[in-house]
């Protein structure tokens, strides 16, 4: 609460009232007047800075608002500017003479322009107002976790500082490709058809004309073609060409294998934007789009539609799955700990304070026995006892000079040599030993007050507690979290995704085993692909965004659904989502050459020496295994194709227009 | 944008004459100064009086930090020894002239220690405040220094963040801790109980005064402290009482439970989980 400034001014304040009330009475009473003013004057402050703590603070509130194209927005789309605005209101009478109230910018997010932080005096009118720019360029969420605000007095003597907790998600849904949502520029019958398909023109209420006819009774009058009818003196009809909706569905693979990597690049980064893409497109064609979310445990169905309502829901689903980071299962807490610990200790000062999250001092006590019942083993010491007493009577009564007690104890001492006879030395033998036991007892019990043991064992009982108390868990766990290691890196990483702070992910555990293969998720997906099929109502195209480089062993039961969806005159598409950093070399090239071509682009990124030997193999291994994928879905006649965003895109739309073609002839 | 604009540049001399609100506050310290080596010469300091306010001007015009500190020292040693009796015979003979006269009052309260204690008071209060708005906003959060360069230049407080009413209420404050502290002081002063009871047990006079002092001190401080903490008690959050409970079953059942999940652990290990 006191500043360096006041502190010195206190002792200073203290020293000469001290001195004044001791020389008062020879020297008068100016000093200790004098510093009785001051001390006045320096209570009256300090109770006055009190009071504006604990009376006036608490009535500041804070609003906070995102303008985005100059009005007020619920979500923000990637790419896109917009404003933070933040005001802090005082509703007191009393002002606050030093306010600096600082937000927190989300991670993630690139400042464009103005400043997070506002120093100013807070009145009841006048509203402090922190206004600053940014951009998200990646789809998911941005979370504002609250407003820092620290108060001093007007000299300078006290502060007081506080995290004002106001924890807001916001949504950042994937961009628009451009201003008319990502329109296609080509028009559906300027694309040739595929060979060896005729195209069938087919009655209905599209806009293309398709034929004249005869006039029916019922016709409706619109549609009779005048100028024909003239002609021929009879009515005439004009027909038009049949609109063909084309469904499309989205398999979009979040499980924890696509998340990882930095925010930009992960895999799922990249299939959100093209799935996000193919949506808009095909939506903007009034063709009916529908998702299907899945990892390695569930899925979640969003059914195809075509409205605009339908559009943001679907966009929404993708950034809450983008928003997610991965948990390792063997996360490193020497490296989770020094991440969460000043995370908690500036989002939760008060959960972490040391007078509520105490750390007594017997906590760092290194216990020796697994029980305290070893009392027995200080039997030993009975004896010694005996003998630092004789001696220490000794001592003193030699040294003050106790002539009859000492000569009393000297024949005792004489009497218990005479009694123990031969057992003295294996005794005083037993006394040593017991005298060392207690020392190692004492070092070993005292050595867990020294880093590094101390230093994590504080921060993990203080981090511990305060899990505890966020997720009102039962009594007990907060110990639980101290000594089950593997349960606290599961907390921690929790801890610091919900907060949406990057971490490190352990990719191996101890063994060398790869942990996310989520070999789960091909089943999953499988399940889903034949749903799909079973409620799919005419040729439907199946897009499969995923990550299946670990996988090309387990594929059967995924190339078996697609199999089935395929005889049923459905399309799959599989579009794996390319690791960010490996180069996309030309499949024609020989080992040699792709070996060189991979060198030089490791040096190119700053690779040296075994670095560039390890980026080398990792991206043979990465293009060994796309071609194996490749192959395996070749034989099913699925397409496989590696995710590249505005290609990909295309590709998905020129299927869709095949489709639309062939369900017309059929 | 100029000095006085920039809230991390520093403010100069001239920067400080260009603003009011600043000008203002020097003129008061300097005004309280001079009524300072007013009385300080009144009580037959001349040189030291001098002294005094040399330290405390560079404080006032430069941004010289430890110079309400050094001026408090000073003045407090001259209301002892106002012709540096003490410190003379280190350039003066002591053998010839021997130490200077100590000042002797005649009484426990006198009209010019009032006009000290308040002169002393309005120049700390003005040139505490002036360092506020010219040195380091929030005294104890300087800026993190980057290895390798320079430390950045603190953030200064807004002249805006001034008040109009701050004048006031300064002046008036100063007037009512100087009161209260001479009615404090007279009423010390002519409680002789104290003292008497005091002698009684073998204390000195100023010693027991000092020591009822401090334990009125203390008392107030224990009422206040514990009217703060009930207050915070209040207002504390159910998310902190849970915390607090929580942390004091965990200090009861620490060494049990730690027991149970320590063979846990070994049992988890043997089967090589």
């Amino acid at each position: 609460m006191l500043t360096s400034r006041g502190w010195w001014l206190l002792f200073l304040i203290l020293l000469q009232l001290t001195l004044g009330f001791f020389v008062s009475s020879r020297f008068g009473s100016a000093v200790v007047i004098v510093g009785l003013t001051l001390l006045t004057w320096y209570a009256v402050e300090w109770l006055q800075f009190q009071y504006r703590v604990h009376f006036v603070l608490p009535k500041v509130t804070i609003r906070r608002t995102l303008r985005a194209d100059g009005r007020r927005v619920p979500i923000v789309w990637a790419a896109q500017r917009f404003d933070v605005i933040v005001e802090v209101v005082l509703d007191s009478q009393i002002s606050i003479p030093y306010l600096v109230v600082q937000d927190r910018p989300p991670s993630g997010c690139e400042r464009l322009e103005g400043r997070d932080e506002q120093t100013q005096r807070l009145s009841i009118d006048d509203a402090v107002a922190i206004e600053y720019t940014l951009r998200c360029d990646v789809p998911g969420e941005i979370r504002f976790e609250g407003v820092r605000i620290q108060m001093a007095d007007v000299q300078g003597l006290f502060y007081y500082r506080q995290f004002r907790r106001e924890p807001m998600t916001y949504l950042v849904l994937p961009p628009l490709a451009d201003a008319n949502g990502q329109r296609r520029i080509a028009k559906s019958h300027n694309i040739l058809p595929p060979p060896g398909l005729h195209r069938l023109r087919q009655f209905g209420s599209g806009s293309e004309l398709h034929d004249l006819r005869d006039y029916r009774p019922g016709d409706p009058p619109k549609m009779i073609a005048w100028k024909a009818s003239a002609r021929r003196d009879r009515l005439i009809i004009k027909e038009y060409e049949s609109d063909v909706p084309v469904r499309c569905t989205l398999f979009v693979d979040t499980s924890p294998s696509v998340r990882i990597g930095p925010s930009r690049e992960t895999m799922l980064n990249q299939v959100t934007t093209i799935a996000s893409g193919i949506a808009q497109a095909a939506l903007s064609d009034r063709d009916h789009v529908g998702l299907v979310l899945f990892d390695d445990k569930e899925t979640e169905i969003l059914a195809p539609s075509r409205t605009s309502r339908h559009l943001i829901e679907l966009l929404h689903k993708l950034a809450r799955a983008n928003s997610a980071a991965p948990l390792s299962p063997a996360g490193d807490l020497e490296a989770l700990v020094p991440l969460a610990n000043p995370l908690a200790h500036e989002l939760y000062p008060e959960l972490m304070d040391r007078r509520i999250n105490r750390l007594p001092w017997s906590m760092f006590w290194q216990p020796l026995f697994d029980s305290n019942k070893v009392w027995f083993l200080l039997i030993p010491l009975m004896p010694l006892a005996a003998v630092v007493g004789w001696a220490l009577g000794v001592m003193v009564t030699f040294t003050f000079d106790y002539t009859d007690e000492l000569r009393l104890l000297a024949g005792i001492g004489a009497q218990v040599r005479d009694l123990l006879g031969s057992a003295l030395i294996p005794l005083l033998i037993v006394c040593a030993l017991a005298v060392f036991g207690m020392l190692f007892w004492l070092i070993f019990g005292l050595s867990g007050q020294f880093p590094p043991w101390h230093t994590l064992r504080l921060r993990r009982k203080r981090l511990a507690a305060l899990f505890a108390t966020l997720d009102d868990a039962p009594p007990g766990i907060d110990v639980r979290y101290v000594e089950d290691d593997a349960l606290f890196a599961g907390r921690l990483q929790l801890f610091l995704a919900e907060h949406h702070r990057r971490y490190p992910v352990a990719l191996y555990d101890k063994q060398g085993h790869y942990l996310f293969h989520s070999e789960g998720k091909i089943a999953i997906l499988a399940r889903a692909i034949t749903q799909a099929t079973s409620r799919a109502r005419d040729n439907e195209l199946f897009v499969v965004m995923a990550d299946l480089f670990e996988l090309k062993d387990h594929l059967e039961p995924l190339t078996r659904a697609a199999r089935v969806a395929r005889a049923r005159h459905h399309q799959v598409v599989v579009i794996c989502p390319w690791m960010s950093g490996i180069p996309i070399v030309d499949e024609q090239l020989d080992a040699a050459a792709r070996a060189a071509e991979f060198r030089k682009v490791g040096l190119e990124a700053g690779f040296r020496g075994l670095e560039t030997q390890l980026f080398r193999q990792t991206a043979e291994q990465h293009h060994q295994s796309f071609a194996a994928l490749r192959q395996e879905f070749g034989k099913g006649g699925i397409l496989l194709v590696r995710a590249q965003r505005h290609e990909s895109v295309r590709l998905i739309l020129n299927r869709m227009d095949r489709l639309r073609h062939v369900r017309a002839r059929r | 944008m100029s000095a006085s604009g920039n809230p991390r540049k520093t403010l100069s001399l001239m920067d400080i004459f260009r603003q009011p609100a600043l000008r203002t506050y020097m003129i008061i310290g300097l005004t309280a100064l001079l009524i300072c080596y007013t009385q300080l010469l009144e009580r037959g300091s001349s040189s030291g009086a001098l002294i005094a306010v040399l330290v405390a001007i560079p404080g006032l015009t430069s941004r010289w930090v430890i110079s309400p500190a050094l001026f408090l020292i000073v003045t407090t040693y001259l209301m002892i020894d106002p012709e540096m009796g003490f410190l003379m015979p280190i350039y003066d003979s002591f053998a010839r002239y021997g130490p200077r006269g100590m000042y002797r009052a005649n009484r426990d309260f006198e009209l010019s220690d009032l006009l000290l204690a308040g002169s002393i008071l309005v120049y700390l209060v003005a040139q505490l405040r002036l360092l506020s708005l010219t040195y380091l906003g929030m005294p104890d959060d300087p800026p993190p220094r980057r290895k390798g360069q320079p430390e950045p230049a603190a953030p200064r407080r807004p002249v805006e963040s001034i008040d109009d009413r701050e004048l006031f209420w300064m002046f008036g404050l100063s007037a009512f801790s100087t009161l209260l502290a001479t009615v404090v002081w007279i009423g010390i002063a002519r409680y002789e109980n104290g003292a008497r009871l005091g002698q009684d047990w073998g204390i000195e006079k100023p010693v027991a005064r000092w020591m009822m002092f401090i334990w009125l001190l203390m008392t107030a401080l224990i009422v206040v402290h514990a009217v703060l903490r009930v207050r915070a008690l209040h207002r504390m959050s159910r998310q902190e009482a849970r915390l607090m409970l929580q942390d004091m079953l965990w200090s009861e059942t620490r060494r049990e439970q730690e027991r149970i999940y320590q063979w846990r652990r070994w049992y988890r290990a043997r089967r090589g989980e």
